[in-house]
């Protein structure tokens, strides 16, 4: 038996000859599909997971029923409507859903759209898990949690070093409310100097949309601005949007399309003319770790998403975590409480009159802060250099391969070279077969790989955003670019089959129209029973 | 997946080919109107190729199709009108009319047209040009079908074009397949130049009237974005913001376009949707019409006398905010306006959809005035929502 490939068929696995063949390309896949209800819909009255034993006569005989003990505010007055599963039903039904999906541990995950997650080192998980971690509670006195706050406030080092900037806070639960957070310093800046006549944030389209969306809730009136003709940030639009109403300038860099802006400094140095501050939105900071500095470009706050480029979990949604990072001048508008360590002990300082307040309860996702502050410690300041230089290679590599894909195109500054992610648009393929972009997504799933359409403000017809991270290998992105290759063959071939896909997947389509509707939606059991009215579902057998 | 229609009740689509649209283009002649024009245009060699170009959208539509069982019925007009473009596709056409081969006209695609309204397709594809589409704009009568256009002509600044045959025959499956409750259209521009001083090298394009098109998804709308907000709703914002920033006792000059109309919605007076209409701020969101379908004197005069804004939209396929089914706003009365108010006077709105249409291409002026063109040339900040602009480039056509 041979391990060398047929002609145009390069096989997976080399090595060693194994008395198999050469495997197909792309593989062959088919998902588990268990047609799982609802946890609900499994229960069974009386069954039970855990059957806590009974208060021993004693103790009654002592201090009667403890339930009476509690303080009637944290008392239930109904049973919580759970349902009644034994232990073995719940762990088959979390497995079977488990089966059913395709998760970041599964497949090769570079599709997710501008929302890619690297690979979360499973080491870190364990850190998290410590008891002398899992187990705390966030209203201990200090002085018995010193532990974790020092690792918060490493943490917070070693993020002000890695963004140049003087002061972080780990408060925020998500990127979205790092960015929240930002927007309310910066209006607090505004109004410390009586400076209450701008209203206005300029933002660029392929900025993350949270960017306009958090100024937008702070009160602030939204300036997009649109690339220029070669796929650019425009700073012609950016002199023509400020005045002495802007109040910041909110930026990714790289933007979602994978183009680093040449002129980062350049809009800067106008928005700080005219009287702003530049907030720099760095979720797209991974092929920049150890090479460029929100600092050295003048920003004046920044944000990290800790679930982005330090490899914390997203958790589908949160908690995640973010971090900011402000210049010295802006640190007293920072979140309370800051970290403070005076060289013996840390303590949580929570009187700061300037502060905006608290993003959210406590002090930030803690385990996720000590996974982010793991993955740093294990990689080093050469190791984060690393990183980036991987990411930015994967990227460009990959890229190279799927421009041989015939209808496939990177719009925007043609023939130069992305950081760490590239939007590319089907929109000839389209043109050719009608098979659009989320189609392509469907048929995907057909072998094993996600990819997902996450690319607002869809400027770029027919979208595709490829972020590959440092985690996946050569043969890995090899593999995602054959899977995608074979589609565009099949769509150009016979663009029905396509539309008819997925065939191997679990679920085949979803109706989208009920998740756009008040009416429909439903993200409880008990929304759902609200909104859907009908006979109880019949209990399992 | 289920095909979403109920029962067998299969979707009815209309096929109109303007047999000679397009020939003049490839002779140079701009434009395929009048007999004269056809006969110069096959006597220098010129082919048509609408037909060709209508097989191409009907085959992708059937090939799409995702219930290939139950494709669409196709309703088209005799031999070169549609019936030998939907059979060269593999459709078998169901036939209407009449006509006379080797010589129809316009009044043969009106004709056309309306039957096949009567007899209820649920979109009438069309292949030809801006000629065309006004043809069938003309036929339709305000009727609600939606229709769409397979570029097949010289000009094509109206903005009910698919951007290509196949994308045409793509939007045309999708929007079908979709039962009728769900099917979203948005009315769109038919503009067309008079072909007769376009080939004396005047450029005076006219707003005839707006169609009904399927609102296209090509954007794709993945989970994690929101809800798109429909035309009507974006629109709706436009006006609040334009109104909030209304002073009281402006006169405000509102161009063509169901963007601009919808401020005059909001002001709470009529507008007509091809005309230039004059209204004056009386108070907040509040205003009276002074000129309805005003021409260009009665607009000099509302401009040279006081504070005066104009309001304009991207018109057309193209993005031409001046130039375009707007001539009325003429040099003199964009000039009149910039020098009391500034660039700031001049007022443009869209909907971010249509921004994002557009794309990264610029804005475009073609006021007839070179040198104003080039002053009004450069960035300009558009209101695309409440409290929300976005800065475009505007460029000289």
């Amino acid at each position: 038996m041979t391990t060398s490939a047929t002609p145009g068929k390069t096989p997976f696995v080399s090595g060693p000859a194994l008395p198999i063949g050469p495997r197909p390309m792309p593989r062959r896949f088919h998902q588990a599909r268990w047609d799982e209800p609802i946890i609900f819909e499994l229960s069974t009255p009386g069954a039970r997971g855990v059957l806590p034993p009974a208060t021993e006569p004693g103790i009654t005989a002592l201090v009667g029923d403890p339930a009476a003990a509690l303080p009637p505010g944290i008392r239930r007055a109904a049973l919580p409507a759970l349902p009644e599963l034994g232990q073995l039903h719940v762990v088959r039904h979390y497995i079977r859903l488990s089966q059913e999906n395709l998760g970041a541990d599964l497949n090769i995950d570079v599709g997710q759209g501008t929302c890619t997650m690297k690979y979360s080192p499973k080491v870190n998980d364990r850190f998290a898990r410590d008891p002398r971690i899992a187990d705390l509670h966030p209203l201990q006195d200090p002085s018995t949690v010193q532990g974790v706050l020092e690792i918060a406030w490493r943490l917070e080092r070693l993020l002000a070093e890695i963004s140049g900037m003087d002061r972080v806070t780990l408060q925020p639960g998500a990127g979205s409310a790092a960015i929240w957070a930002n927007v309310s310093m910066i209006r607090a800046c505004h109004a410390s100097r009586g400076d209450t006549a701008r209203d206005e944030v300029v933002t660029t389209i392929f900025s993350h949309p949270s960017n306009a969306a958090c100024a937008k809730v702070a009160g602030y009136k939204v300036i997009t601005l649109y690339p220029d003709a070669d796929g650019y940030p425009d700073l012609d639009a950016l002199r023509a949007a400020v005045s002495e109403r802007t109040a910041a300038l909110l930026i990714t860099n790289p933007e979602d399309t994978g183009i680093f802006n040449p002129r980062i400094e350049d809009f800067v140095r106008v928005v700080h003319e005219a009287g702003g501050l530049a907030c720099y939105d760095q979720a797209n900071a991974n092929g920049l770790l150890g090479v460029t500095r929100a600092r050295e470009a003048g920003f004046d706050l920044c944000h990290f998403n800790l679930h982005k480029t330090f490899s914390t979990p997203h958790a589908s949604g949160g908690p995640g975590a973010g971090a900011c990072g402000v210049t010295a001048e802006l640190a007293r508008f920072l979140p309370r409480p800051t970290v403070e360590f005076d060289g013996t002990a840390y303590r949580l300082d929570d009187d700061r009159p300037d502060s905006i307040g608290k993003i959210r309860p406590w002090y930030g996702v803690v385990p996720n802060l000590v996974r982010a502050y793991a993955w740093i410690m294990s990689l080093g300041a050469e190791g984060l250099r690393e990183v980036a230089e991987i990411a930015v290679l994967n990227n460009n590599y990959l890229m190279k391969r799927v421009l041989e894909i015939r209808g496939l195109a990177a719009p925007f500054a043609a023939g130069r070279r992305r950081i760490e992610q590239v939007r590319y648009s089907w929109d000839e393929l389209t043109r050719a077969t009608g098979v659009h972009s989320e189609e392509i997504g469907y048929r995907a799933a057909d072998f094993g790989t996600h990819y997902w359409t996450s690319h607002h403000p869809y400027v770029v017809p027919e979208p595709m955003t490829l972020e590959p991270t440092e985690s996946y290998s050569r043969a890995d992105l090899d593999e995602y670019a054959a899977i995608l290759r074979t589609i565009a063959e099949e769509a150009y071939a016979d663009p029905s089959f396509v539309h008819g896909a997925p065939y191997l997947s679990t679920i085949h389509r979803i109706d989208h129209e009920p998740l756009d509707d008040p009416e429909r939606w439903a993200v409880t059991w008990r929304a759902y029973r609200r909104k859907h009215p009908g006979p109880d579902p019949a209990p399992a057998t | 997946m289920t095909d979403g229609r109920p029962g067998d009740a299969r979707a009815v689509v209309g096929l109109l080919v303007n047999p000679i649209a397009g020939v003049g283009g490839r002779v140079g002649l701009k434009g395929s109107d009048g007999a004269d024009t056809v006969r110069r245009a096959i006597a220098l060699g010129a082919s048509p190729g609408a037909g060709a170009r209508a097989s191409t959208a009907v085959r992708h539509l059937l090939a799409v199709w995702p219930a290939p069982g139950a494709p669409p019925v196709v309703l088209t007009g005799p031999l070169e009108m549609g019936e030998a473009a939907a059979a060269a596709a593999g459709a078998r056409p169901m036939v209407i009319g009449s006509i006379a081969p080797g010589a129809t006209t316009a009044a043969d695609t009106v004709r056309l047209a309306r039957l096949m309204v009567e007899r209820g397709v649920e979109l009438l594809l069309f292949a030809g040009g801006d000629g065309t589409a006004r043809d069938i704009h003309e036929a339709l009568r305000g009727a609600a079908t939606p229709v769409l256009g397979i570029p097949a002509g010289v000009k094509m600044h109206s903005a009910v074009f698919a951007t290509g045959p196949a994308a045409a025959g793509a939007v045309a499956a999708g929007f079908l397949a979709l039962p009728t409750g769900r099917r979203r259209t948005e009315g769109r521009e038919v503009l067309d130049l008079d072909e007769e001083a376009y080939r004396r090298g005047e450029i005076a394009p006219r707003l005839w009237g707006e169609l009904l098109v399927p609102l296209e998804r090509r954007r794709i709308q993945a989970r994690k974005a929101p809800t798109p907000v429909s035309e009507t709703a974006a629109a709706a914002a436009i006006a609040e913001e334009v109104a909030a920033g209304a002073p009281i006792g402006a006169r405000y000059i509102l161009g063509p376009g169901s963007t601009v109309r919808a401020i005059a919605e909001r002001f709470g007076v009529p507008k007509t949707l091809v005309g230039v209409d004059v209204v004056r701020v009386e108070g907040p969101g509040a205003a009276t019409l002074v000129a309805a379908d005003a021409g260009e004197a009665e607009l000099l005069l509302t401009a040279g006398s006081g504070d005066c804004r104009i309001v304009v939209t991207p018109i057309g396929g193209q993005g031409f905010i001046f130039g375009r089914g707007n001539q009325q706003m003429s040099p003199p009365v964009i000039r009149a306006v910039v020098r009391r108010a500034g660039r700031q006077g001049i007022i443009i709105v869209a909907t971010p959809a249509k921004l994002a249409a557009i794309g990264t291409r610029p804005l475009l002026v073609d006021t007839g005035d070179p040198a104003l063109d080039q002053e009004l040339a450069g960035h300009a900040q558009v209101i695309t929502g409440r409290g929300e602009r976005s800065v475009a480039r505007v460029a000289a056509a």
